[in-house]
């Protein structure tokens, strides 16, 4: 058992007034038997209406906005959260979805021949996968985007852990493994990070392929989805001709 | 005959004549230029006798029945998968199913309030259904507005002929959505714009249902609540959205990231149940067209009836036995891609090189969920008139369901012809023509 100080931080600026602002939030720990929120604390601007709720994946979500006109949209998401280190999530739902290529995890034949070599080489093959995924790729930001999808990611690559997580899910669903992906908070202080849940036919174990580790002492999990475009920690839409600029900065740290 | 034939002919000129005037229009892009062309209207009604008429209304009404409790099931028990009667991928793998709709209910449990189900008669006399429609199904106006005008530029021909009404189409989707609404909100009618290829027919609804035509940015959602911002910027509760926008546009925070069409946090709204969406989201999943293929066993298994209406001859290379059988057969049958709609994707094997043939038996192998093959049906032909002929053409019809707290078929339709003799292809987005659908009162 570990318990995690957490302090999630977004700052959105705009470089002129943005009008009829709608924003959809996935900003506090996931609640899942694994980890319990023990504390927790969400503050936003006064002028923005909130409502909690949940996504189709069971994920949780504050949506809303602001209709008046504004120029920065500041939140925080802090407290405490434990994890239990010999408990996982077995819910089994949507397993048929996670099993099959999504918007952002689709494969072509070179990727299956990768994946179902993994496969016949014995041992883990989500272990294996999460392994060749790390010694492939090239960590380097800026070189993909938030729309980038697995197959162009294994001809680059390279890219950030949004990528390195799509790639890993795609290759392990080629296998025949469902997996899904997910976000969250890691040890240290910085961004978001992304990893990969794969269902081992009973339990959903994680695996980090930018760090090449199962990820579970030093993570906590936010969402989870067929791909990013699921859940998002964060996706708003206004009308105005303004530039954005996001912020993100994350604390996580063992009590 | 040759006095006829001049009539129709000026009647064909004098009706087209104001239709363009009235921009009835039908947007096309292609190559990705938009381009609006009218869509032209043939003077000779399709008549469809009252005993058909019967049989085709009780063939529809049971099979909007079935498919929406097929789209209840979906998204909820699940029933019709753990049966074995439709394989689990057909369901998760079709692009229109909806995680985002699981548990979702809308009201009365009705998905599909308008279906637009699309039918060819065969030279046997038997009617066949080609494609449900259960989205967007567009084309409604169309014959509501030449039957106006025919009313008025010919008054002697609706008082000669016991043809039924058509003008109650209005009175159906006006019944449907008060009974739709909820909690005594306003009824709009959200289009994405002038250039969208049916925004006649938006404007032209709303104006005959009385419901506000709603324009992108002109909803918004408060508290799980949405608002026509409309009129002064002044906050009206809405009840009911008959939407012509794509699931997939319909909301920026959940689906397409970049929809500009949308109503941002319109899904968690209706999730609460407090707005009701005209179709329901994730509709797609019921008018696949890997799923049309179990459509007549969806009747037996929800209303164990025997299914009134009949597919075409349909095979799936999905199982082994129709698979060799396609291989086969090939050269005579029409081959359509799963995912193409609006005619689009459809190729008749006969039509193909011998490369082409190979090429499509590669596609089949390697994908065999993604086609489906048909029969090629031979289609009973309907008059058309040209240069002061009449000749004989490949037609369709499309025929309307409405379902609200009661499913009610339109006495009409929407008949449309191909003008190229050897098209079958009657998509009015590849260029046909249309005409009126007569049902016979006696």
């Amino acid at each position: 058992m570990s318990s995690y100080l957490y302090n999630y931080q977004t700052v959105v600026t705009f470089s002129m007034p943005v009008r009829q602002h709608a924003v959809m939030l996935r900003c506090q720990p996931a609640e899942n038997g694994v980890q319990t929120v023990v504390q927790e604390h969400v503050t936003m601007p006064d002028n923005y209406q909130f409502c909690p709720g949940h996504d189709a994946f069971s994920n949780r979500i504050l949506y809303g906005g602001i209709m008046r006109p504004h120029s920065a949209f500041v939140y925080v998401s802090t407290g405490i959260v434990r994890r239990d280190l010999d408990t996982y999530d077995s819910d089994c739902g949507f397993l048929p979805v996670y099993s099959l290529p999504s918007q952002l995890t689709g494969i072509n034949s070179e990727m299956k021949d990768f994946a179902l070599s993994a496969k016949t080489a014995g041992g883990n093959t989500a272990e294996i996968l999460c392994e060749k995924v790390f010694n492939m790729m090239r960590y380097a930001p800026e070189t993909t985007t938030v729309i980038t999808k697995a197959e162009d990611v294994f001809s680059l690559r390279c890219g950030v852990c949004q990528d390195y997580a799509h790639l890993m899910t795609a290759l392990c669903r080629a296998a025949g493994i469902s997996a899904r992906y997910v976000n969250g908070f890691v040890e240290g202080t910085g961004q978001t990070h992304a990893w990969v849940e794969v269902f081992d036919g009973r339990r959903w174990l994680g695996y980090d392929p930018t760090h090449n580790r199962t990820a579970q002492k030093g993570y906590v999990k936010i969402a989870h989805g067929r791909d990013a475009n699921d859940c998002p920690v964060n996706r708003g839409i206004f009308y105005g001709n303004a530039v954005q600029t996001t912020q993100i900065s994350v604390t996580l740290q063992e009590l | 005959m040759d006095t006829r034939l001049n009539e129709l002919t000026d009647r064909r000129e004098t009706v087209n004549k104001w239709l363009e005037r009235y921009g009835v229009r039908f947007g096309i892009y292609k190559n990705n230029v938009f381009k609006e062309q009218l869509f032209p209207f043939d003077p000779v009604p399709r008549i469809i006798t009252k005993t058909d008429w019967e049989y085709l209304e009780q063939g529809l009404r049971q099979r909007v029945t079935a498919l929406n409790k097929f789209l209840w099931d979906i998204y909820h028990d699940k029933n019709i998968i753990r049966d074995s009667v439709v394989p689990e991928e057909f369901v998760y793998a079709s692009k229109g199913y909806m995680p985002e709709c699981e548990g979702v209910d809308p009201k009365g449990g009705v998905y599909a309030h308008i279906s637009g189900i699309d039918l060819v008669e065969g030279k046997n006399g038997q009617w066949y259904v080609l494609e449900d429609n259960l989205r967007i199904p567009s084309g409604a106006s169309y014959p509501m507005i030449a039957r106006e005008i025919t009313r008025k530029v010919s008054p002697k021909t609706f008082a000669d002929n016991a043809v039924a009404e058509n003008r109650g189409y209005a009175d159906l989707l006006r019944q449907m959505m008060t009974d739709m609404t909820v909690g005594n909100g306003i009824a709009v009618i959200l289009t994405p714009g002038r250039y969208n290829s049916a925004y006649f027919e938006h404007s032209y609804l709303a104006e005959k249902t009385g419901a506000v035509l709603a324009y992108p940015g002109e909803l918004i959602v408060e508290n799980n609540v949405v608002y026509y911002t409309g009129i002064e910027n002044k906050l009206n509760r809405v009840g009911c959205i008959y939407r012509r926008v794509s699931d997939e546009y319909l909301d920026p925070m959940v689906f397409e990231a970049s929809s500009l069409l949308g109503i941002p946090n319109v899904m968690q709204a209706y999730k609460a149940g407090n707005v009701a969406l005209i179709n329901a989201l994730g509709n797609g999943v019921a008018d696949d067209k890997g799923i049309y293929y179990f459509v007549p066993k969806m009747v037996e298994y929800y209303l164990h009836e025997k299914p009134v209406l009949q597919n075409a001859p349909t095979y799936l290379p999905y199982f082994k036995e129709d698979y060799d059988y396609i291989l086969a057969n090939i050269n005579n049958l029409v081959i359509k891609d799963v995912s193409e709609a609006g005619g689009y994707g459809v190729v008749f094997g006969r039509d193909l090189s011998e490369d082409k043939i190979k090429e499509l038996k590669n596609l089949i192998i390697s994908e065999p969920r993604r086609w489906i093959a048909q029969e090629v049906i031979d289609f009973k032909d309907l008059e058309i008139l040209e240069d002061g002929q009449l000749i004989e053409r490949k037609a369709d019809l499309r025929a309307f369901v409405v379902s609200g707290n009661e499913t009610k078929v339109w006495k009409s339709g929407l008949t449309r012809f191909s003008r190229n003799p050897a098209s079958f292809v009657v998509n009015s987005s590849q260029g046909g023509g249309f005409k009126d659908t007569w049902v016979m009162l006696e």
